[in-house]
């Protein structure tokens, strides 16, 4: 048995295991994925500390000098293409990241890589529009599901909106417009997908990117690059807290 | 006696492993948490939280895969498989695209499982058959493509021509039994080694059943590292490439009946998502793409993407990842062309 690299696969596994952790007990596993898979983390845990001291129970046995048949058998096993010191530190990069580099969700940067949506992602099955308006007031993916369902951006003339989202500025933008935004994830933030709603008002420039905000209004038929959209015209912008949840799930 | 005696202790060692772990992180972490954190401009904490998400959505899938594996190797014999598999090729290989309703393993999971598995004697064609039709053809993805899209075409277009193309491509490999032309020798390592492989299986008969589960977790964790370097990688390439092609670009070609199917493609390799939650992701573009390119998502992507092609490299021949690469794409393609152009579905 080569002692240091069982040494390392129990820290890096520990490591490893102590990542999910973390990003489940402070919340942040919901700046990576969508919470109907949170589940699964809860597993990667309990498999990553069991695998980690297997590890070191490997190691114990080790150093007892109990190296029987078996053992020598595992040794044929389990290092056939020896692991390379290399191998270990690729295996490291998660850990590092995850550990160390604070957890942030997605923001209006990368709305841009992206491009903005203006209509929703949908999902059959789950809680529809109409249960979920029952609960509290449509949120910005509810509102883009009835866009699409009713393509005439004059037919939500006057209707009331209250969204919280980050604010978002795209170059065909007015000076006097900005995006209220959020994402939408269905599985995990690599297919995050940006959505958002057009505001219109005077304020704009004294609203910062990524700044969260909570705005109540009225839709009004207006245009963003040649296409005619509902645009919010807000009664009130308030700066709000960043949601629990920062993704919305389609 | 002795025996006892370590178990115990192990035991004993074990709750004081998790005690102590459970006191510092509640309590370590929250000081840990306050030390200036790395601040990271926009651009590479995006990349960040995209490659540790993918990483984070997979790796419980993989870690899955491994403990199978190992398990597989401890508790399977080459006789046991041997007994298992028709000798009809026909049979065998469409035995082997189903096998995933036994092995409910995804994309990440598949390759450890048929690693093990091709150690204890499996066919060459029918593990080309259950690695690419086992991430469909499992029980979690049958229900949540079934959440998705109902018992809709699509739901049933991905199933049939998954085990359609699954079952093609391993008659294929038919061709070439020797099963050392197809993967790389170190996959078999044990088996070449003569010997080693053999003694085991006599030894496993006087193990105890919590040995051999040990024994089986050791495994699991070597596994894990062997493949988990491939996911790492394949998780790094396919944050840089969706950071270096906007998902715009890709999406603005969807109406074409031709180029849409082209395009969902290449994005089912770019994204590599699992093929677990893949069917939520394709109803995006229902409403934007054409019901072929959607179906060809459906059915090339957990096959083939950028992480299972590093997986794949980590076990066959480069020549052989090769055809695992462009015979299902092909196929792909190929079904999504007609379904928009002859069947217009």
């Amino acid at each position: 048995m080569n002692r240091p690299e069982t040494i390392l696969k129990a820290l890096i596994l520990s490591g490893l295991g102590l990542m999910f952790y973390t990003k489940i007990s402070d919340g942040t596993l919901a700046f990576y994925i969508n919470q109907r898979f949170a589940w699964l983390s809860f597993i990667a845990v309990l498999i990553l500390s069991a695998l980690a001291l297997t590890m070191v129970y490997r190691l114990i046995e080790g150093r007892q000098g109990r190296r029987g048949n078996e053992e020598e058998h595992d040794h044929a096993h389990d290092h056939h293409h020896g692991i390379s010191w290399g191998a270990l530190a690729i295996m490291a990069i998660p850990m590092l990241l995850g550990l160390f580099v604070p957890a942030r969700p997605l923001g209006a940067s990368a709305v841009n890589s992206r491009g903005i949506g203006l209509s929703a992602p949908q999902r059959a099955g789950s809680v529809t529009t109409a249960q979920r308006a029952a609960t509290g007031p449509k949120n910005i993916l509810d509102w883009l599901n009835e866009f699409t369902k009713n393509p005439d951006p004059a037919s939500f003339n006057g209707q009331v909106v209250d969204v919280i989202g980050f604010v978002y500025r795209d170059p065909r933008n007015g000076a006097d417009q900005i995006w209220v935004s959020r994402f939408a994830i269905s599985c995990c933030v690599a297919d995050a997908s940006a959505l958002g709603l057009l505001v219109q008002t005077s304020a704009a420039s004294t609203l910062t990117n990524d700044s969260w905000i909570h705005v109540t209004g009225k839709f009004k038929a207006g245009q963003f690059a040649g296409e005619g959209v509902p645009v919010i015209i807000p009664d009130k912008i308030e700066p709000a807290q960043q949601p629990e949840n920062p993704y919305l799930y389609p | 006696m002795e025996m006892t005696r370590k178990r115990l202790l192990s035991f004993v060692l074990l709750v004081l492993v998790i005690l102590l772990g459970t006191f510092l992180l509640d309590n370590l972490l929250p000081v840990l948490g306050m030390t200036p954190a790395i601040n990271l401009p926009d651009m590479a904490q995006n990349y960040v939280t995209t490659f540790v998400g993918l990483f984070i959505e997979a790796a419980p899938f993989l870690l899955l895969g491994s403990i199978v594996a190992g398990l597989i190797s401890v508790f399977v014999t080459p006789d046991d498989m041997a007994r298992v598999i028709p000798r009809n090729k026909y049979i065998a290989t469409a035995m082997g695209a189903l096998l995933g309703m036994i092995f409910p393993v995804c994309e990440c999971g598949v390759v450890p499982v048929v690693r093990r598995l091709y150690q204890k004697g499996l066919p060459t064609s029918v593990g080309i058959a259950f690695i690419l039709g086992a991430p469909v053809l499992n029980p979690v993805v049958i229900a949540s493509t079934y959440a998705a899209f109902g018992l809709s075409t699509i739901f049933w277009a991905r199933i049939g021509f998954t085990f359609v193309i699954a079952m093609g491509i391993g008659l294929v490999f038919t061709a070439q039994p020797d099963l050392l032309k197809v993967v790389r020798p170190a996959t078999l390592a044990p088996i070449i080694g003569g010997s080693t492989d053999l003694i085991p299986i006599e030894s496993i008969k006087i193990e105890s059943f919590s040995t051999r589960l040990q024994r089986s977790f050791g495994i699991a964790a070597d596994e894990f590292f062997d493949m988990g370097r491939y996911l790492v990688v394949g998780s790094l390439i396919a944050t840089t490439m969706q950071s270096l092609i906007p998902q715009q670009v890709l999406i603005s070609i969807g109406t074409s009946p031709i180029t849409s199917v082209i395009a969902l493609c290449a994005l089912a390799f770019v994204l590599s998502v699992c093929s677990t939650v893949d069917a939520f992701i394709a109803l995006y573009f229902v409403r934007t793409f054409t019901s072929g390119s959607i179906i060809a998502f459906l059915v090339f992507g957990p096959m083939v993407d950028i992480k299972s092609i590093l997986m794949f490299l980590g076990v066959f021949h480069r020549k052989t990842v090769a055809y695992l690469f462009v015979l299902p794409l092909l196929a792909a393609i190929l079904i999504g062309l007609v379904i928009n152009l002859n069947l217009g579905w």
